[in-house]
């Protein structure tokens, strides 16, 4: 599906926001968050394809609104 | 909105915020007899411990030194680095390293998402799933990487790799001058995280 989730070669954004060896994770709920998917797949209630696909169902606005967690 | 684009007051009350739905999510898990608090434990165990750069670093400083190494490298990735003992999830089906020259340099990305050998070379940082690298290191590679602090000489060709969710990639960096006498753990020292993305040089 050709969504907002499809960012390569998208014009208009301004800079990318850089630091040397940047963090990973900017609070713990994150590391809470990146744990609990995998979990979900592990026990069977989602597969990664559900995953992406709920992500690319999110509505565009939502989309680039949104934090990455 | 990036949280880097919140005022104080916005930021902290978003992160009590989904820290909250964080939890709820979990009390779930625990409501139908998930371990949730042991399976968020190994993970921040395997983030802090498992899934880092160092192990990327002494891929690179083997491939520097080791050129049976680095050929096995070069032709499958994934089975190079697991014989060495190191991680690879199953779902990150290959491996594939790109070797940075005096006329070619790699950079990758996930213009998706956030896809990366993630075991070998670390969790993606920040940037590298902002929506302004996914969009523009693909248009714009040359511009980005030098706003990055990267200013390659305009004879250089730049490859940039979108990383697909079985296909993961790593950027072996040029070995810098002036290195010929340091061992393999010494090398791997020199190999930053930045540099196996392709966005900065040693």
């Amino acid at each position: 599906m050709d969504g907002m989730h499809d960012l390569g070669g998208k014009q208009g954004f301004g800079p990318v926001r850089f630091v040397r060896n940047a963090p990973v994770f900017h609070a713990d709920w994150e590391v809470r968050a990146n744990a609990m998917y995998p979990l979900a797949v592990s026990v069977g209630l989602i597969n990664m394809d559900e995953y992406r696909y709920a992500i690319e169902r999110m509505a565009p606005r939502h989309y680039v609104a949104a934090t990455y967690y | 909105m990036s949280m880097i684009e919140n005022g104080q007051g916005d930021a902290l009350s978003y992160h009590q915020q989904m820290a909250q739905r964080t939890d709820a999510v979990a009390a779930v898990f625990e409501a139908h007899g998930h371990d949730v608090k042991k399976h968020i434990a190994d993970f921040a165990h395997a983030v802090s411990e498992r899934w880092v750069p160092e192990n990327g670093a002494r891929v690179v400083a083997k491939a520097w030194t080791d050129p049976v190494f680095k050929a096995q490298l070069l032709t499958n990735g994934h089975q190079a680095v697991t014989a060495l003992g190191l991680p690879m999830p199953v779902h990150h089906r290959h491996l594939v390293a790109l070797e940075n020259t005096d006329k070619v340099h790699n950079v990758i990305c996930c213009t998706l998402c956030s896809c990366t050998a993630f075991s070998i070379i670390g969790l993606p940082p920040d940037w590298y799933k902002d929506l302004e690298y996914r969009a523009r290191v693909v248009r714009e590679s040359r511009t980005v990487l030098k706003e990055m602090g990267l200013d390659l000489p305009s004879d250089v060709e730049i490859r940039v790799w979108d990383t697909t969710a079985d296909t993961r990639y790593m950027v072996i960096p040029k070995r810098p001058a002036n290195t010929a006498g340091l061992s393999e753990a010494a090398l791997a020292a020199l190999v930053s995280k930045d540099a196996m993305f392709g966005v900065a040089a040693i």
